[in-house]
C-alpha cells in the first residue's frame, strides 16, 4: 500500500470511530423521539459517509454491513419503516460490529468476522418482517459495555488528541478539514482553525515544557543567589530580571501548553446514553439520563482515568439504585427513574457527580452488614453517624445487595472506584436519603502533571508529600508520641491520631534521634494520619516524572507516587500517600 | 483535454473522502485543490474566491449537494462553473433530479483515478461543443 493510501486509511479509522461513537448518542435520542427524521437523516449520512469511504479502501465487510444498514435507515427516514426498539437493536448491534470491524483494520487484523446472521436480520428489517422481541441476554450485556467503555476510551485517547483553539467546540474540530500537503492557502486563513496531532508529539512538547520549568527553577534559585552575594552588580540585577523574566513567559507556556491537553469530558459521557439505554432494557427499567456539562475541559490524563469510576457508579445507580416501574409507581415516584450526571469546573478541580433518584443507599443495612463482616461491635455500630456508614460502602469486600447481580457485583466495585480515584489525587463524597436517592461526588485535580507539594526532611534527604492530601502540619515532641499495641499515635487536640514515621516508610531505622518532630496530618480515602518528618522545608510546585519501574523502599514496598527535580537541580521522590496510609495498622486510622 | 493548473474545490463532510478525492485528483495531475465540508461552506469560497471546477459529495449536513447546485446555477457569477456530484450507488435514481439541477456529471462511489479522468474529460468535451 503507498504511503498516502496507508496515510489515508489511518485517518479513515480515526474520522469512523469518531462518527460511531457519535451515533450511540443519537439512538438513545431517537428512542426518546421516534418520529424524529431529521435524526435518522442524521445517522443514516454518518453509516452512508462511512460506506462511501470503505468502499475506496477495499473494505467490503464494511461496505456490505454499512450498506444492510443504510437500507433500513434509508426506509425508516422514508416512513417505510416505523421505528420500534426492536429495529433500533439490530441497528445498535450492527453499529457494534461496525466498531469491530474498523478494530480489525486498525489492528491489520485480516480473519473475516462472520456479519452474515446480521444481515439477514437487516435485511428482514428492511422486507419489513419485524424481528422476535428478543430481549438482550444477560451475559451479552455483562461483557459488553464495560469492556468496551473502558477499553475504547483509553484506545481513543491514545491514538489521536485534537488541538482546539481555545474558542472553539471539540466538535468543530473533529470536522475540521486536514491538511498536510504544500498547498497554497495564504488566501483563506479562517479555514485552518484546528489541526489534529498525535498525542506522542504533544506528550514531548509537555515533557519539554516540564524540563524547561526545572532548568527556570534552578536559574532563578542561581541568580537569587548571586544577588544575595554581589546585590550591586549591575550584571547580576540584569541577570535577575532576564530570570524573571523566563520565570513569567515559561508559567505562561505551562499554562497554554497545559490547554492544549485539555479535552471535554463529553469524550467520556458520550457513552453514557447508550449503556444507560442497554442496561435499563435488561433490566425492565425505565431510565432517564440527563447529562450537564459535557463541555466542561480536563487533561486528558484524567479524562483516561475517570471512565472506569463512572461505568461503575451508573451501573451501580442502575442496578441498586432506581426501583422497577412497579415500584416506583406505588411508592408515588414518576416510573421513570432519573439519574443526572453533571460536570463543572471548580478552581483548579474538576466536580463530576452522579445523582440517582432510586431508593437511596439502606443506612439500617449497611450497619448490620458492618457488625457482620466485624469491622465494628455491635456497641461502635450503634454510634456511628450517617456519615460514616456510608463511607463502608467503599470498604474493600462490603456489599449490601442481597444478591449479586450481573451488573455490579458492589462491594468489589466501590472499593475499587476509591482506590483509583485516589491514585489520581481524586476524592469521592457521598449523600444519601433513604427513599429519594443517592449522590457521589467525585473531585479531581484538573490535570495530573504538575503539583503542589509541601517538602520535607528526613535524615538529611528531601521528599516531597502531594499538598491535596495534607491536612496540617504540627511540631511535636518526642515525649508526645506514645504507642499502642505497636501502632505510634499522638494526641492531637484531644483526639488520637495514628502515625508513621517516614524514615520508617523509607525504611531507615528511628531517625536521627532529634528532640522535636513534625507530624503532617495527610487525609486519604477519607482517614486521617500523621506522617512524622524532621523538618519541613516548604512548599513547591512540581512537575510529577514518573519513575521507570519500580523505585521501591528497603521494605520492598512501593510508597513513592514518582519524582521531581528542585530548584536545586536536586531529584526529590513524591510520596503515594494511599500507600503510606498500608503502614498503618488497620482500624487505627481515624474517620475524618 | 483538459489543464491541469485549474483550481478545483472538493466538498464533502467527511473530512477522509476530501483526502480520498483529492488523492486521485492528484494522481490525474491536479495540484491546485482547495476543501469544503459542506454546500454552505462551498458556497462561501467559491463567491471569494474563483474555482474552475468543483467535485462534490451530496449526501452532507447544513446544506447538501444538490441544494448548492441549485444556488450555484441561481448564481449569475458562478452558473458556468461545472460541477461533478459524486454519488452512491444508492443514490443513482436520484441523479435525474441532479442533472435537472444542471449537473454537469456524475460519478458513482468507489471510483478510480481513470474513471475520474474520463468524466472530467466528458465535461470539457461537452462544454467545449
Amino acid at each position: 500500500m503507498s504511503s498516502e493510501m496507508d496515510e489515508i486509511l489511518q485517518d479513515f479509522i480515526v474520522e469512523t470511530e469518531e462518527i460511531l461513537e457519535a451515533l450511540d448518542e443519537k439512538f438513545v435520542e431517537l428512542e426518546k423521539d421516534q418520529s424524529n427524521k431529521d435524526l435518522i437523516n442524521e445517522i443514516f449520512r454518518a453509516v452512508h459517509t462511512i460506506k462511501g469511504a470503505a468502499g475506496f479502501l477495499g473494505l467490503n465487510q464494511i461496505v456490505d454491513l454499512s450498506h444492510a444498514s443504510e437500507n433500513v435507515l434509508k426506509k425508516l427516514r422514508d416512513g417505510l419503516l416505523s421505528p420500534s426498539p426492536e429495529i433500533t437493536d439490530v441497528i445498535l448491534e450492527s453499529v457494534d460490529k461496525l466498531k469491530i470491524l474498523v478494530d480489525k483494520v486498525k489492528n491489520n487484523d485480516k480473519t473475516p468476522e462472520d456479519i452474515d446472521s446480521l444481515l439477514t436480520k437487516l435485511k428482514k428489517i428492511e422486507e419489513g418482517q419485524t424481528p422476535i422481541s428478543e430481549p438482550i441476554k444477560k451475559d451479552e450485556i455483562k461483557e459488553d459495555p464495560e469492556s468496551k467503555v473502558e477499553s475504547e476510551a483509553q484506545r481513543e485517547d491514545k491514538k489521536v488528541a485534537s488541538v482546539v483553539s481555545s474558542n472553539q467546540k471539540i466538535d468543530t474540530a473533529l470536522k475540521a478539514p486536514l491538511k498536510q500537503d504544500t498547498e497554497e492557502h495564504k488566501d483563506k486563513p479562517q479555514v485552518e482553525k484546528t489541526i489534529r496531532v498525535d498525542v506522542e508529539r504533544l506528550d514531548t512538547v509537555f515533557n519539554l515544557v516540564g524540563e524547561l520549568v526545572l532548568g527556570k527553577n534552578r536559574l532563578t534559585k542561581l541568580s537569587n543567589v548571586l544577588a544575595d552575594k554581589y546585590p550591586n552588580d549591575p550584571d547580576v540585577i540584569n541577570l535577575n530580571e532576564a530570570a524573571e523574566f523566563l520565570q513569567l513567559i515559561s508559567t505562561e507556556l505551562q499554562t497554554a501548553v497545559m490547554k492544549t491537553r485539555m479535552q471535554p469530558v463529553k469524550k467520556v459521557f458520550n457513552r453514557f446514553p447508550r449503556m444507560v439505554r442497554d442496561l435499563a432494557r435488561s433490566h425492565g427499567k425505565e431510565i432517564e439520563l440527563i447529562i450537564r456539562g459535557e463541555e466542561t475541559e480536563v487533561d486528558k490524563s484524567v479524562i483516561e482515568n475517570i471512565a472506569d469510576p463512572l461505568v461503575h457508579l451508573i451501573r451501580n445507580a442502575i442496578d441498586h439504585g432506581i426501583e422497577p416501574p412497579e415500584e416506583r409507581k406505588k411508592l408515588n415516584k414518576p416510573t421513570t427513574g432519573k439519574i443526572i450526571l453533571s460536570a463543572s469546573q471548580e478552581g483548579n478541580n474538576i466536580v463530576i457527580s452522579v445523582l440517582d433518584d432510586g431508593r437511596g443507599i439502606n443506612l439500617e443495612k449497611v450497619r448490620k452488614k458492618a457488625v457482620e463482616k466485624g469491622i465494628v461491635s455491635p456497641e461502635e455500630a450503634e454510634l456511628l453517624s450517617e456519615r460514616e456508614l456510608t463511607e463502608f460502602i467503599f470498604h474493600p469486600g462490603f456489599s449490601t445487595a442481597d444478591k449479586v447481580t450481573d451488573v455490579s457485583g458492589r462491594g468489589v466495585g466501590m472499593d475499587v472506584v476509591k482506590t483509583n480515584l485516589a491514585r489520581i489525587n481524586g476524592s469521592i463524597d457521598t449523600l444519601t436519603q433513604q427513599g429519594r436517592g443517592t449522590k457521589f461526588t467525585i473531585k479531581l485535580p484538573l490535570t495530573l502533571a504538575i503539583i503542589q507539594t509541601l517538602m520535607v526532611e528526613v535524615n538529611n534527604m528531601v521528599y516531597a508529600i502531594p499538598i491535596t492530601s495534607v491536612l496540617e502540619a504540627v511540631r511535636i515532641d518526642n515525649s508526645e508520641i506514645s504507642s499502642v499495641d505497636g501502632q505510634e499515635i499522638i494526641k492531637l487536640r484531644g483526639e488520637i491520631l495514628p502515625i508513621v514515621r517516614l524514615s520508617e516508610l523509607i525504611g531507615f531505622n528511628h531517625s536521627n534521634g532529634a528532640d522535636s518532630h513534625y507530624v503532617v496530618v495527610v487525609q486519604s480515602y477519607d482517614r486521617r494520619f500523621g506522617i512524622a518528618v524532621d523538618r519541613l522545608v516548604g512548599q513547591d510546585e512540581v512537575v510529577i516524572k514518573s519513575i521507570e519501574g519500580n523505585i521501591i523502599n528497603l521494605n520492598d514496598s512501593n510508597i513513592f507516587a514518582g519524582a521531581t527535580i528542585t530548584g536545586e537541580g536536586k531529584v526529590v521522590l513524591i510520596i503515594d500517600i494511599p500507600a503510606a496510609m498500608e503502614f498503618i495498622k488497620q482500624g487505627e486510622a481515624q474517620y475524618v | 483535454m483538459f489543464d491541469s493548473g485549474i483550481k478545483i474545490l472538493v466538498v464533502d463532510d467527511f473530512a477522509t473522502m476530501r483526502k480520498i478525492v483529492k488523492n486521485v485528483l492528484q494522481q490525474l495531475g491536479f495540484t491546485n485543490i482547495e476543501e469544503a465540508e459542506n454546500g454552505e461552506e462551498a458556497l462561501k469560497k467559491l463567491r471569494s474566491d474563483k474555482f474552475d471546477f468543483v467535485v462534490s459529495d451530496w449526501n452532507m449536513p447544513v446544506k447538501d449537494g444538490l441544494e448548492m447546485l441549485k444556488e450555484i446555477r441561481a448564481d449569475s457569477n458562478l452558473k458556468s462553473t461545472p460541477v461533478l456530484m459524486v454519488t452512491a450507488e444508492a443514490e443513482k435514481s436520484k441523479v435525474i433530479e441532479a442533472i435537472k439541477a444542471g449537473v454537469n456529471n456524475y460519478i458513482v462511489k468507489p471510483f478510480t483515478a481513470e474513471t475520474m479522468k474520463q468524466k472530467i474529460e466528458q465535461i470539457y468535451e461537452r462544454l467545449k461543443n
